[in-house]
Protein backbone atom coordinates (compact mmCIF):
# COMPACT_ATOMS: atom_id res chain seq x y z
CA UNK A 1 0.00 0.00 0.00
CA UNK A 2 2.84 2.41 0.89
CA UNK A 3 4.37 1.85 -2.54
CA UNK A 4 1.05 2.61 -4.27
CA UNK A 5 0.58 5.79 -2.23
CA UNK A 6 4.12 6.92 -3.06
CA UNK A 7 3.37 6.36 -6.75
CA UNK A 8 0.15 8.43 -6.44
CA UNK A 9 2.02 11.26 -4.70
CA UNK A 10 4.82 11.15 -7.27
CA UNK A 11 2.31 11.31 -10.16
CA UNK A 12 0.45 14.25 -8.58
CA UNK A 13 3.67 16.12 -7.85
CA UNK A 14 5.08 15.34 -11.30
CA UNK A 15 1.96 16.54 -13.12
CA UNK A 16 1.91 19.70 -10.99
CA UNK A 17 5.56 20.50 -11.65
CA UNK A 18 5.36 19.80 -15.40
CA UNK A 19 2.16 21.83 -15.94
CA UNK A 20 3.51 24.63 -13.76
CA UNK A 21 6.71 24.98 -15.78
CA UNK A 22 5.22 24.65 -19.25
CA UNK A 23 4.27 28.09 -20.53
CA UNK A 24 5.66 29.66 -17.34
CA UNK A 25 5.57 33.20 -18.80
CA UNK A 26 2.39 32.72 -20.80
CA UNK A 27 -0.74 34.84 -20.81
CA UNK A 28 -2.33 33.01 -17.86
CA UNK A 29 0.71 33.59 -15.66
CA UNK A 30 0.63 37.25 -16.70
CA UNK A 31 -3.05 37.51 -15.74
CA UNK A 32 -2.30 35.94 -12.39
CA UNK A 33 0.67 38.20 -11.68
CA UNK A 34 -1.22 41.37 -12.63
CA UNK A 35 -4.29 40.34 -10.58
CA UNK A 36 -2.08 39.92 -7.52
CA UNK A 37 -0.49 43.35 -7.92
CA UNK A 38 -3.93 44.89 -8.52
CA UNK A 39 -5.35 43.15 -5.43
CA UNK A 40 -2.54 44.56 -3.28
CA UNK A 41 -3.00 48.03 -4.78
CA UNK A 42 -6.75 47.87 -4.15
CA UNK A 43 -6.12 46.81 -0.57
CA UNK A 44 -3.87 49.85 -0.04
CA UNK A 45 -6.32 52.30 -1.62
CA UNK A 46 -9.15 50.99 0.58
CA UNK A 47 -7.39 52.10 3.73
CA UNK A 48 -4.67 54.61 2.74
CA UNK A 49 -4.05 55.74 6.34
CA UNK A 50 -2.66 52.40 7.49
CA UNK A 51 -0.31 51.64 4.61
CA UNK A 52 3.45 51.73 5.16
CA UNK A 53 5.49 54.55 3.62
CA UNK A 54 6.66 53.84 0.14
CA UNK A 55 3.90 51.26 -0.42
CA UNK A 56 2.60 52.91 -3.59
CA UNK A 57 6.14 53.29 -4.88
CA UNK A 58 6.57 49.55 -4.27
CA UNK A 59 3.38 48.85 -6.24
CA UNK A 60 4.61 51.08 -9.07
CA UNK A 61 7.86 49.12 -9.22
CA UNK A 62 5.88 45.88 -9.33
CA UNK A 63 3.90 47.10 -12.34
CA UNK A 64 7.16 48.16 -13.97
CA UNK A 65 8.65 44.73 -13.31
CA UNK A 66 5.50 43.09 -14.68
CA UNK A 67 5.99 44.99 -17.97
CA UNK A 68 9.63 43.87 -18.08
CA UNK A 69 8.80 40.19 -17.45
CA UNK A 70 5.78 40.02 -19.77
CA UNK A 71 6.64 42.49 -22.55
CA UNK A 72 4.46 40.72 -25.13
CA UNK A 73 1.39 40.33 -22.91
CA UNK A 74 -1.83 42.04 -23.98
CA UNK A 75 -2.08 43.23 -20.35
CA UNK A 76 0.96 45.51 -20.64
CA UNK A 77 -1.15 48.64 -21.48
CA UNK A 78 -3.30 47.93 -18.42
CA UNK A 79 -0.23 47.68 -16.17
CA UNK A 80 1.05 50.86 -17.81
CA UNK A 81 -2.22 52.65 -16.95
CA UNK A 82 -1.96 51.41 -13.37
CA UNK A 83 1.47 53.02 -13.05
CA UNK A 84 -0.35 56.31 -13.65
CA UNK A 85 -2.86 55.31 -10.98
CA UNK A 86 -0.03 54.81 -8.45
CA UNK A 87 1.04 58.45 -9.02
CA UNK A 88 -2.58 59.45 -8.44
CA UNK A 89 -2.62 57.45 -5.21
CA UNK A 90 0.56 59.27 -4.14
CA UNK A 91 -1.34 62.53 -4.89
CA UNK A 92 1.37 63.43 -7.40
CA UNK A 93 -1.19 64.64 -9.94
CA UNK A 94 1.22 66.51 -12.21
CA UNK A 95 3.35 63.42 -12.64
CA UNK A 96 0.22 61.30 -13.16
CA UNK A 97 -1.00 63.64 -15.91
CA UNK A 98 2.42 63.63 -17.59
CA UNK A 99 2.43 59.84 -17.44
CA UNK A 100 -1.07 59.58 -18.94
CA UNK A 101 -0.12 62.07 -21.67
CA UNK A 102 2.83 59.83 -22.56
CA UNK A 103 0.47 56.88 -22.56
CA UNK A 104 -1.86 58.63 -25.01
CA UNK A 105 1.08 59.33 -27.34
CA UNK A 106 2.32 55.74 -27.02
CA UNK A 107 -1.13 54.33 -27.92
CA UNK A 108 -2.19 56.98 -30.39
CA UNK A 109 -3.21 54.28 -32.86
CA UNK A 110 -5.62 52.74 -30.30
CA UNK A 111 -8.31 55.26 -29.26
CA UNK A 112 -10.08 52.72 -27.02
CA UNK A 113 -6.92 52.51 -24.88
CA UNK A 114 -5.85 56.13 -25.03
CA UNK A 115 -9.30 57.47 -24.12
CA UNK A 116 -8.94 55.68 -20.78
CA UNK A 117 -5.82 57.70 -20.03
CA UNK A 118 -7.67 60.87 -21.08
CA UNK A 119 -10.45 59.98 -18.61
CA UNK A 120 -7.84 59.48 -15.89
CA UNK A 121 -6.44 62.95 -16.62
CA UNK A 122 -9.96 64.31 -16.03
CA UNK A 123 -10.08 62.43 -12.74
CA UNK A 124 -6.81 64.01 -11.59
CA UNK A 125 -8.34 67.47 -12.15
CA UNK A 126 -11.52 66.40 -10.36
CA UNK A 127 -9.45 65.20 -7.39
CA UNK A 128 -7.73 68.60 -7.30
CA UNK A 129 -11.19 70.24 -7.60
CA UNK A 130 -9.91 72.07 -10.65
CA UNK A 131 -13.13 72.81 -12.55
CA UNK A 132 -11.42 74.43 -15.53
CA UNK A 133 -9.15 71.42 -15.89
CA UNK A 134 -12.11 69.02 -15.72
CA UNK A 135 -14.12 70.82 -18.40
CA UNK A 136 -11.11 71.28 -20.67
CA UNK A 137 -10.29 67.63 -20.28
CA UNK A 138 -13.87 66.60 -21.06
CA UNK A 139 -13.84 68.82 -24.14
CA UNK A 140 -10.67 67.15 -25.29
CA UNK A 141 -12.25 63.66 -24.92
CA UNK A 142 -15.29 64.76 -26.95
CA UNK A 143 -13.01 66.27 -29.61
CA UNK A 144 -10.30 63.59 -29.84
CA UNK A 145 -12.19 60.38 -29.03
CA UNK A 146 -15.78 61.03 -30.08
CA UNK A 147 -16.59 57.51 -31.28
CA UNK A 148 -15.26 55.48 -28.34
CA UNK A 149 -17.72 54.36 -25.65
CA UNK A 150 -16.17 56.73 -23.13
CA UNK A 151 -16.11 59.53 -25.70
CA UNK A 152 -19.78 59.00 -26.43
CA UNK A 153 -20.66 59.14 -22.75
CA UNK A 154 -18.60 62.23 -21.98
CA UNK A 155 -21.14 64.94 -22.99
CA UNK A 156 -23.51 63.44 -20.43
CA UNK A 157 -20.69 63.20 -17.89
CA UNK A 158 -20.13 66.94 -18.28
CA UNK A 159 -23.82 67.53 -17.46
CA UNK A 160 -23.52 65.14 -14.51
CA UNK A 161 -20.46 67.04 -13.26
CA UNK A 162 -22.45 70.31 -13.18
CA UNK A 163 -25.41 68.56 -11.58
CA UNK A 164 -23.24 67.25 -8.74
CA UNK A 165 -21.58 70.62 -8.27
CA UNK A 166 -25.03 72.27 -8.08
CA UNK A 167 -24.60 74.45 -11.18
CA UNK A 168 -28.08 74.15 -12.66
CA UNK A 169 -27.72 76.65 -15.49
CA UNK A 170 -24.48 75.09 -16.63
CA UNK A 171 -26.05 71.65 -16.36
CA UNK A 172 -28.89 72.71 -18.68
CA UNK A 173 -26.38 74.22 -21.12
CA UNK A 174 -24.33 71.00 -21.03
CA UNK A 175 -27.49 68.97 -21.71
CA UNK A 176 -28.31 71.18 -24.70
CA UNK A 177 -24.74 70.73 -25.99
CA UNK A 178 -24.99 66.99 -25.45
CA UNK A 179 -28.29 66.85 -27.33
CA UNK A 180 -26.81 68.73 -30.29
CA UNK A 181 -23.72 66.51 -30.19
CA UNK A 182 -25.73 63.27 -30.28
CA UNK A 183 -28.12 64.52 -32.98
CA UNK A 184 -25.05 65.48 -35.01
CA UNK A 185 -23.57 62.01 -34.60
CA UNK A 186 -26.82 60.28 -35.68
CA UNK A 187 -26.80 62.37 -38.87
CA UNK A 188 -23.09 61.81 -39.45
CA UNK A 189 -23.09 58.02 -38.92
CA UNK A 190 -26.50 56.73 -40.02
CA UNK A 191 -27.34 53.02 -39.66
CA UNK A 192 -24.14 52.31 -37.73
CA UNK A 193 -23.36 51.18 -34.16
CA UNK A 194 -22.36 54.82 -33.52
CA UNK A 195 -25.91 55.93 -34.36
CA UNK A 196 -27.30 53.23 -32.06
CA UNK A 197 -25.13 54.40 -29.12
CA UNK A 198 -25.80 58.08 -29.90
CA UNK A 199 -29.56 57.44 -29.85
CA UNK A 200 -29.25 55.68 -26.49
CA UNK A 201 -27.35 58.64 -25.08
CA UNK A 202 -29.85 61.05 -26.66
CA UNK A 203 -32.69 59.23 -24.89
CA UNK A 204 -30.80 59.58 -21.57
CA UNK A 205 -30.30 63.24 -22.33
CA UNK A 206 -34.05 63.78 -22.90
CA UNK A 207 -34.90 61.93 -19.69
CA UNK A 208 -32.49 64.17 -17.79
CA UNK A 209 -34.13 67.23 -19.35
CA UNK A 210 -37.59 65.89 -18.49
CA UNK A 211 -38.59 65.60 -22.17
CA UNK A 212 -40.04 62.11 -21.80
CA UNK A 213 -41.98 61.97 -25.05
CA UNK A 214 -38.82 62.75 -27.03
CA UNK A 215 -36.94 60.13 -25.01
CA UNK A 216 -39.52 57.52 -26.07
CA UNK A 217 -39.14 58.72 -29.68
CA UNK A 218 -35.40 58.06 -29.52
CA UNK A 219 -35.92 54.63 -27.95
CA UNK A 220 -38.55 53.78 -30.57
CA UNK A 221 -36.11 54.73 -33.31
CA UNK A 222 -33.55 52.31 -31.85
CA UNK A 223 -36.12 49.53 -31.67
CA UNK A 224 -37.33 49.97 -35.23
CA UNK A 225 -33.95 50.63 -36.79
CA UNK A 226 -31.64 48.22 -34.94
CA UNK A 227 -33.64 45.03 -34.47
CA UNK A 228 -30.73 42.85 -35.71
CA UNK A 229 -29.63 40.79 -32.66
CA UNK A 230 -25.98 41.36 -33.66
CA UNK A 231 -26.46 45.07 -32.96
CA UNK A 232 -29.18 44.96 -30.32
CA UNK A 233 -28.60 41.82 -28.23
CA UNK A 234 -31.66 40.16 -26.60
CA UNK A 235 -30.58 41.57 -23.23
CA UNK A 236 -30.14 45.08 -24.71
CA UNK A 237 -33.57 44.81 -26.34
CA UNK A 238 -35.07 43.74 -23.00
CA UNK A 239 -33.49 46.77 -21.30
CA UNK A 240 -34.76 49.04 -24.06
CA UNK A 241 -38.34 47.73 -23.74
CA UNK A 242 -38.12 48.09 -19.94
CA UNK A 243 -37.06 51.74 -20.39
CA UNK A 244 -39.92 52.44 -22.83
CA UNK A 245 -42.46 50.81 -20.50
CA UNK A 246 -41.14 52.61 -17.44
CA UNK A 247 -41.38 56.03 -19.11
CA UNK A 248 -44.78 55.31 -20.67
CA UNK A 249 -46.30 53.99 -17.43
CA UNK A 250 -44.76 56.35 -14.88
CA UNK A 251 -44.35 59.58 -16.83
CA UNK A 252 -46.54 59.70 -19.94
CA UNK A 253 -49.38 57.46 -18.66
CA UNK A 254 -50.24 56.91 -22.31
CA UNK A 255 -50.57 53.16 -22.89
CA UNK A 256 -51.52 53.68 -26.54
CA UNK A 257 -48.00 54.94 -27.10
CA UNK A 258 -46.47 51.56 -26.17
CA UNK A 259 -49.15 49.69 -28.13
CA UNK A 260 -48.35 51.77 -31.23
CA UNK A 261 -44.57 51.26 -30.88
CA UNK A 262 -44.82 47.49 -30.48
CA UNK A 263 -47.46 47.21 -33.25
CA UNK A 264 -45.15 49.09 -35.62
CA UNK A 265 -42.34 46.74 -34.66
CA UNK A 266 -44.50 43.67 -35.40
CA UNK A 267 -45.60 45.17 -38.69
CA UNK A 268 -41.97 45.74 -39.72
CA UNK A 269 -40.52 42.48 -38.33
CA UNK A 270 -43.35 39.90 -38.14
CA UNK A 271 -40.88 36.98 -37.91
CA UNK A 272 -38.54 38.50 -35.30
CA UNK A 273 -37.65 36.06 -32.45
CA UNK A 274 -39.09 38.57 -29.96
CA UNK A 275 -42.41 38.90 -31.84
CA UNK A 276 -44.31 36.69 -29.37
CA UNK A 277 -43.19 38.72 -26.36
CA UNK A 278 -44.20 41.97 -28.10
CA UNK A 279 -47.67 40.50 -28.80
CA UNK A 280 -48.00 39.59 -25.13
CA UNK A 281 -46.82 43.11 -24.13
CA UNK A 282 -49.50 44.68 -26.38
CA UNK A 283 -52.14 42.43 -24.73
CA UNK A 284 -50.93 43.53 -21.29
CA UNK A 285 -51.09 47.23 -22.22
CA UNK A 286 -54.61 46.69 -23.66
CA UNK A 287 -55.60 45.19 -20.30
CA UNK A 288 -54.00 48.09 -18.41
CA UNK A 289 -55.95 50.49 -20.61
CA UNK A 290 -59.26 48.71 -19.85
CA UNK A 291 -58.53 48.64 -16.10
CA UNK A 292 -57.68 52.34 -16.21
CA UNK A 293 -60.92 53.16 -18.04
CA UNK A 294 -63.00 51.19 -15.52
CA UNK A 295 -61.25 52.95 -12.60
CA UNK A 296 -62.05 56.34 -14.16
CA UNK A 297 -65.70 55.32 -14.75
CA UNK A 298 -66.03 54.09 -11.17
CA UNK A 299 -64.65 57.38 -9.87
CA UNK A 300 -67.24 59.24 -11.97
CA UNK B 1 -32.60 -11.36 16.42
CA UNK B 2 -31.83 -8.00 14.77
CA UNK B 3 -28.20 -6.73 15.04
CA UNK B 4 -27.53 -3.83 17.42
CA UNK B 5 -28.44 -0.43 15.99
CA UNK B 6 -26.12 1.95 17.81
CA UNK B 7 -24.84 4.53 15.36
CA UNK B 8 -21.74 5.73 17.22
CA UNK B 9 -20.75 2.22 18.36
CA UNK B 10 -20.85 1.02 14.76
CA UNK B 11 -18.97 4.10 13.47
CA UNK B 12 -16.32 3.59 16.17
CA UNK B 13 -15.88 -0.07 15.33
CA UNK B 14 -15.62 0.88 11.62
CA UNK B 15 -12.82 3.36 12.44
CA UNK B 16 -11.01 0.71 14.53
CA UNK B 17 -11.44 -1.78 11.70
CA UNK B 18 -9.88 0.68 9.22
CA UNK B 19 -6.96 1.42 11.59
CA UNK B 20 -6.31 -2.30 12.01
CA UNK B 21 -6.73 -3.02 8.28
CA UNK B 22 -5.37 0.04 6.50
CA UNK B 23 -5.64 -1.75 3.18
CA UNK B 24 -9.39 -0.89 3.23
CA UNK B 25 -8.37 2.72 2.57
CA UNK B 26 -6.56 1.90 -0.66
CA UNK B 27 -9.62 1.94 -2.99
CA UNK B 28 -10.81 5.19 -1.37
CA UNK B 29 -7.37 6.77 -1.65
CA UNK B 30 -7.35 5.72 -5.31
CA UNK B 31 -10.63 7.63 -5.75
CA UNK B 32 -9.04 10.65 -4.03
CA UNK B 33 -5.98 10.31 -6.28
CA UNK B 34 -8.08 10.51 -9.46
CA UNK B 35 -10.18 13.37 -8.05
CA UNK B 36 -7.10 15.41 -7.09
CA UNK B 37 -5.53 14.63 -10.48
CA UNK B 38 -8.73 15.95 -12.13
CA UNK B 39 -8.55 19.13 -9.99
CA UNK B 40 -4.88 19.54 -10.93
CA UNK B 41 -5.71 19.29 -14.62
CA UNK B 42 -8.64 21.70 -14.28
CA UNK B 43 -6.46 24.08 -12.26
CA UNK B 44 -4.01 24.32 -15.15
CA UNK B 45 -6.72 24.19 -17.84
CA UNK B 46 -6.38 27.91 -18.85
CA UNK B 47 -2.64 27.33 -19.52
CA UNK B 48 -1.00 25.92 -22.62
CA UNK B 49 -1.25 23.06 -23.67
CA UNK B 50 -4.47 22.22 -21.77
CA UNK B 51 -6.20 25.41 -22.95
CA UNK B 52 -6.18 24.02 -26.50
CA UNK B 53 -8.79 21.50 -25.36
CA UNK B 54 -10.48 23.31 -22.46
CA UNK B 55 -10.60 26.79 -24.00
CA UNK B 56 -13.26 26.04 -26.66
CA UNK B 57 -15.08 23.59 -24.37
CA UNK B 58 -15.48 25.94 -21.38
CA UNK B 59 -16.17 28.96 -23.62
CA UNK B 60 -18.90 27.15 -25.50
CA UNK B 61 -20.58 25.38 -22.56
CA UNK B 62 -20.24 28.16 -19.97
CA UNK B 63 -18.34 31.39 -20.61
CA UNK B 64 -14.88 32.44 -21.88
CA UNK B 65 -14.54 34.39 -18.61
CA UNK B 66 -13.87 31.09 -16.83
CA UNK B 67 -10.63 30.67 -18.77
CA UNK B 68 -9.14 33.69 -17.00
CA UNK B 69 -7.63 34.21 -13.56
CA UNK B 70 -9.19 34.28 -10.92
CA UNK B 71 -12.65 33.44 -12.34
CA UNK B 72 -11.32 30.05 -13.42
CA UNK B 73 -10.67 29.20 -9.76
CA UNK B 74 -14.09 30.48 -8.68
CA UNK B 75 -15.62 28.22 -11.32
CA UNK B 76 -13.28 25.25 -10.76
CA UNK B 77 -15.47 23.43 -8.16
CA UNK B 78 -18.49 23.57 -10.53
CA UNK B 79 -16.39 22.29 -13.41
CA UNK B 80 -14.99 19.57 -11.15
CA UNK B 81 -18.53 18.49 -10.17
CA UNK B 82 -19.21 17.78 -13.85
CA UNK B 83 -16.02 15.75 -14.17
CA UNK B 84 -16.74 14.01 -10.90
CA UNK B 85 -20.04 12.69 -12.29
CA UNK B 86 -18.02 10.88 -14.97
CA UNK B 87 -15.53 9.63 -12.38
CA UNK B 88 -18.36 8.46 -10.11
CA UNK B 89 -20.05 6.57 -12.94
CA UNK B 90 -17.06 4.67 -14.25
CA UNK B 91 -14.54 4.56 -11.41
CA UNK B 92 -15.62 5.65 -7.93
CA UNK B 93 -18.57 3.24 -7.57
CA UNK B 94 -16.44 0.35 -8.82
CA UNK B 95 -13.72 1.20 -6.29
CA UNK B 96 -16.27 1.53 -3.46
CA UNK B 97 -17.48 -1.98 -4.35
CA UNK B 98 -13.84 -3.12 -4.31
CA UNK B 99 -13.53 -1.76 -0.78
CA UNK B 100 -16.79 -3.49 0.23
CA UNK B 101 -15.43 -6.76 -1.16
CA UNK B 102 -12.23 -6.31 0.89
CA UNK B 103 -14.22 -5.51 4.06
CA UNK B 104 -16.28 -8.68 3.44
CA UNK B 105 -13.09 -10.73 3.14
CA UNK B 106 -11.67 -9.23 6.36
CA UNK B 107 -14.93 -10.01 8.20
CA UNK B 108 -14.64 -13.62 7.10
CA UNK B 109 -11.08 -13.77 8.41
CA UNK B 110 -9.56 -13.84 4.91
CA UNK B 111 -6.69 -11.74 3.62
CA UNK B 112 -7.91 -8.58 1.89
CA UNK B 113 -6.17 -8.01 -1.42
CA UNK B 114 -7.11 -5.24 -3.84
CA UNK B 115 -5.95 -7.14 -6.95
CA UNK B 116 -8.11 -10.20 -6.09
CA UNK B 117 -11.07 -7.93 -5.26
CA UNK B 118 -10.76 -6.07 -8.57
CA UNK B 119 -10.44 -9.34 -10.50
CA UNK B 120 -13.52 -10.84 -8.80
CA UNK B 121 -15.57 -7.68 -9.32
CA UNK B 122 -14.76 -7.06 -12.96
CA UNK B 123 -17.63 -9.30 -14.23
CA UNK B 124 -20.04 -7.20 -12.07
CA UNK B 125 -18.91 -3.92 -13.70
CA UNK B 126 -22.12 -3.39 -15.74
CA UNK B 127 -24.28 -3.81 -12.60
CA UNK B 128 -22.08 -1.40 -10.65
CA UNK B 129 -22.23 1.25 -13.38
CA UNK B 130 -26.03 0.81 -13.58
CA UNK B 131 -26.21 1.36 -9.82
CA UNK B 132 -24.08 4.51 -10.21
CA UNK B 133 -26.45 5.77 -12.92
CA UNK B 134 -29.45 5.20 -10.62
CA UNK B 135 -27.77 7.02 -7.71
CA UNK B 136 -26.79 9.97 -9.92
CA UNK B 137 -30.25 10.23 -11.47
CA UNK B 138 -31.84 10.14 -8.02
CA UNK B 139 -29.49 12.84 -6.67
CA UNK B 140 -29.98 15.05 -9.74
CA UNK B 141 -33.76 14.49 -9.53
CA UNK B 142 -33.85 15.52 -5.86
CA UNK B 143 -31.63 18.55 -6.59
CA UNK B 144 -33.94 19.53 -9.45
CA UNK B 145 -37.02 19.20 -7.24
CA UNK B 146 -35.39 21.29 -4.49
CA UNK B 147 -34.34 23.91 -7.05
CA UNK B 148 -38.01 24.21 -8.12
CA UNK B 149 -39.08 24.65 -4.50
CA UNK B 150 -36.28 27.21 -3.97
CA UNK B 151 -37.31 29.23 -7.03
CA UNK B 152 -40.95 29.13 -5.96
CA UNK B 153 -39.93 30.38 -2.51
CA UNK B 154 -38.09 33.31 -4.14
CA UNK B 155 -41.39 34.36 -5.70
CA UNK B 156 -43.19 34.58 -2.34
CA UNK B 157 -43.94 38.27 -1.79
CA UNK B 158 -45.30 38.13 1.78
CA UNK B 159 -43.41 40.27 4.27
CA UNK B 160 -44.86 38.47 7.31
CA UNK B 161 -46.96 35.45 8.28
CA UNK B 162 -46.63 31.74 7.55
CA UNK B 163 -45.68 32.09 3.86
CA UNK B 164 -42.93 34.55 4.77
CA UNK B 165 -41.65 32.10 7.42
CA UNK B 166 -41.72 29.31 4.84
CA UNK B 167 -39.73 31.47 2.41
CA UNK B 168 -37.10 32.28 5.03
CA UNK B 169 -36.78 28.62 6.06
CA UNK B 170 -36.38 27.41 2.46
CA UNK B 171 -33.93 30.14 1.44
CA UNK B 172 -31.73 30.05 4.52
CA UNK B 173 -31.50 26.27 4.79
CA UNK B 174 -30.15 25.69 1.26
CA UNK B 175 -26.69 24.32 2.29
CA UNK B 176 -28.26 22.04 4.90
CA UNK B 177 -30.93 20.74 2.51
CA UNK B 178 -28.27 20.07 -0.15
CA UNK B 179 -26.39 18.07 2.48
CA UNK B 180 -29.57 16.16 3.41
CA UNK B 181 -30.24 15.36 -0.24
CA UNK B 182 -26.78 13.86 -0.73
CA UNK B 183 -27.06 11.93 2.56
CA UNK B 184 -30.53 10.66 1.62
CA UNK B 185 -29.37 9.53 -1.85
CA UNK B 186 -26.39 7.70 -0.34
CA UNK B 187 -28.38 6.15 2.53
CA UNK B 188 -31.42 4.97 0.61
CA UNK B 189 -29.32 2.73 -1.67
CA UNK B 190 -26.47 2.01 0.79
CA UNK B 191 -26.98 -1.77 1.02
CA UNK B 192 -27.02 -2.30 -2.75
CA UNK B 193 -23.21 -2.06 -2.66
CA UNK B 194 -22.68 -5.13 -0.43
CA UNK B 195 -25.57 -6.93 -2.15
CA UNK B 196 -24.05 -6.54 -5.63
CA UNK B 197 -20.50 -7.15 -4.39
CA UNK B 198 -20.82 -9.87 -1.77
CA UNK B 199 -24.03 -11.64 -2.83
CA UNK B 200 -23.33 -11.19 -6.57
CA UNK B 201 -26.93 -10.13 -7.15
CA UNK B 202 -27.92 -8.26 -10.26
CA UNK B 203 -28.62 -4.57 -9.76
CA UNK B 204 -32.44 -4.83 -9.69
CA UNK B 205 -32.53 -7.76 -7.27
CA UNK B 206 -29.98 -5.91 -5.15
CA UNK B 207 -32.24 -2.84 -5.09
CA UNK B 208 -35.22 -4.91 -3.94
CA UNK B 209 -33.17 -6.66 -1.26
CA UNK B 210 -31.66 -3.28 -0.21
CA UNK B 211 -35.09 -2.01 0.80
CA UNK B 212 -35.65 -5.14 2.92
CA UNK B 213 -32.54 -4.32 4.96
CA UNK B 214 -33.42 -0.62 4.99
CA UNK B 215 -37.00 -1.29 6.08
CA UNK B 216 -36.14 -1.92 9.73
CA UNK B 217 -33.07 0.32 9.91
CA UNK B 218 -33.68 3.40 7.79
CA UNK B 219 -33.16 6.03 10.51
CA UNK B 220 -30.09 4.16 11.72
CA UNK B 221 -28.71 3.95 8.17
CA UNK B 222 -29.47 7.62 7.57
CA UNK B 223 -27.39 8.64 10.59
CA UNK B 224 -24.57 6.24 9.71
CA UNK B 225 -24.20 8.28 6.53
CA UNK B 226 -25.17 11.65 8.03
CA UNK B 227 -22.58 12.14 10.80
CA UNK B 228 -19.41 11.44 8.77
CA UNK B 229 -20.81 13.43 5.79
CA UNK B 230 -21.48 16.39 8.08
CA UNK B 231 -17.83 16.42 9.18
CA UNK B 232 -16.63 16.31 5.55
CA UNK B 233 -19.01 19.03 4.42
CA UNK B 234 -17.64 21.44 7.06
CA UNK B 235 -14.44 21.73 5.01
CA UNK B 236 -16.45 22.83 2.00
CA UNK B 237 -18.38 25.34 4.13
CA UNK B 238 -15.14 27.22 4.96
CA UNK B 239 -14.84 27.96 1.25
CA UNK B 240 -16.90 31.13 0.98
CA UNK B 241 -17.21 33.35 -2.11
CA UNK B 242 -15.36 36.11 -0.25
CA UNK B 243 -12.44 33.83 0.58
CA UNK B 244 -12.30 32.59 -3.02
CA UNK B 245 -12.08 36.13 -4.37
CA UNK B 246 -9.45 37.21 -1.84
CA UNK B 247 -7.30 34.05 -1.85
CA UNK B 248 -8.22 31.96 -4.94
CA UNK B 249 -5.47 29.37 -4.43
CA UNK B 250 -6.34 28.87 -0.75
CA UNK B 251 -9.95 28.10 -1.67
CA UNK B 252 -8.76 25.36 -4.07
CA UNK B 253 -6.53 23.98 -1.33
CA UNK B 254 -9.64 23.77 0.89
CA UNK B 255 -11.47 21.84 -1.86
CA UNK B 256 -8.60 19.33 -2.05
CA UNK B 257 -8.50 19.04 1.74
CA UNK B 258 -12.28 18.53 1.75
CA UNK B 259 -11.91 15.74 -0.83
CA UNK B 260 -9.32 13.96 1.32
CA UNK B 261 -11.57 14.21 4.39
CA UNK B 262 -14.57 13.05 2.30
CA UNK B 263 -12.48 10.04 1.20
CA UNK B 264 -11.78 9.10 4.80
CA UNK B 265 -15.41 9.57 5.87
CA UNK B 266 -16.59 7.50 2.89
CA UNK B 267 -14.26 4.74 4.05
CA UNK B 268 -15.87 4.88 7.51
CA UNK B 269 -19.42 4.95 6.07
CA UNK B 270 -18.99 1.97 3.74
CA UNK B 271 -17.08 -0.04 6.36
CA UNK B 272 -19.94 0.59 8.80
CA UNK B 273 -22.63 -0.20 6.21
CA UNK B 274 -20.92 -3.43 5.13
CA UNK B 275 -20.32 -4.48 8.74
CA UNK B 276 -23.99 -3.86 9.57
CA UNK B 277 -25.13 -5.70 6.44
CA UNK B 278 -23.00 -8.74 7.33
CA UNK B 279 -24.37 -8.72 10.90
CA UNK B 280 -27.93 -8.43 9.52
CA UNK B 281 -27.28 -11.38 7.19
CA UNK B 282 -25.87 -13.42 10.08
CA UNK B 283 -28.90 -12.60 12.24
CA UNK B 284 -31.22 -13.79 9.46
CA UNK B 285 -29.33 -17.07 9.22
CA UNK B 286 -29.62 -17.54 12.99
CA UNK B 287 -33.32 -16.67 12.81
CA UNK B 288 -33.89 -19.52 10.37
Amino acid sequence: MKKTLLIYLAVLAGVFIVLNFIDANGSYEAEKALWKINAQFEQYTKDPKTIPTGAYEGIRKKYQRFIEIHPKSSLVPLADLHIGHTYMAMKNYDKARAYFEDFIKKHADNPVLSVQAAVEITRTYALEENEVGVTKSYDRIIRDFPLTDLGLRTPMLVADFYKHTNQKARQQKALEDAKAHYIGLTAQYPDSPVELKALQMLANCYVEKGEFSRAVDALEEILLKFSDPRLLTPQAMKNLVTSINAIVITQLKDYDRSIKIYSRFLEKYPDHPAAASFKSLIAKFEMLKKENVSVILKKK
Amino acid sequence: MQPEKKVFTLLRSAIISIIENKIILLPFLTIAFFQILAIEILYFSPKFPLNVFFGPLVSKLWSPVYMHYPQNLVFLPNLFQNFNIGLYLFLNTFLICTAVSMIGAINQGEKADIKTALKNLWPRYVHIVTLAVIIILMTLGLDWAYERVFRRALEIRSQSGKFYMLKIIILSSKPFISLLISVFAAAVLAYTFPLITLEKKNVFKALAENFKVLWRAWIFTFFIVFWPTLIASMFFMFRTADLTLKHPELSIFLVVLGLIVATLTDAVIYTAITTYYLAWKESRKEGR
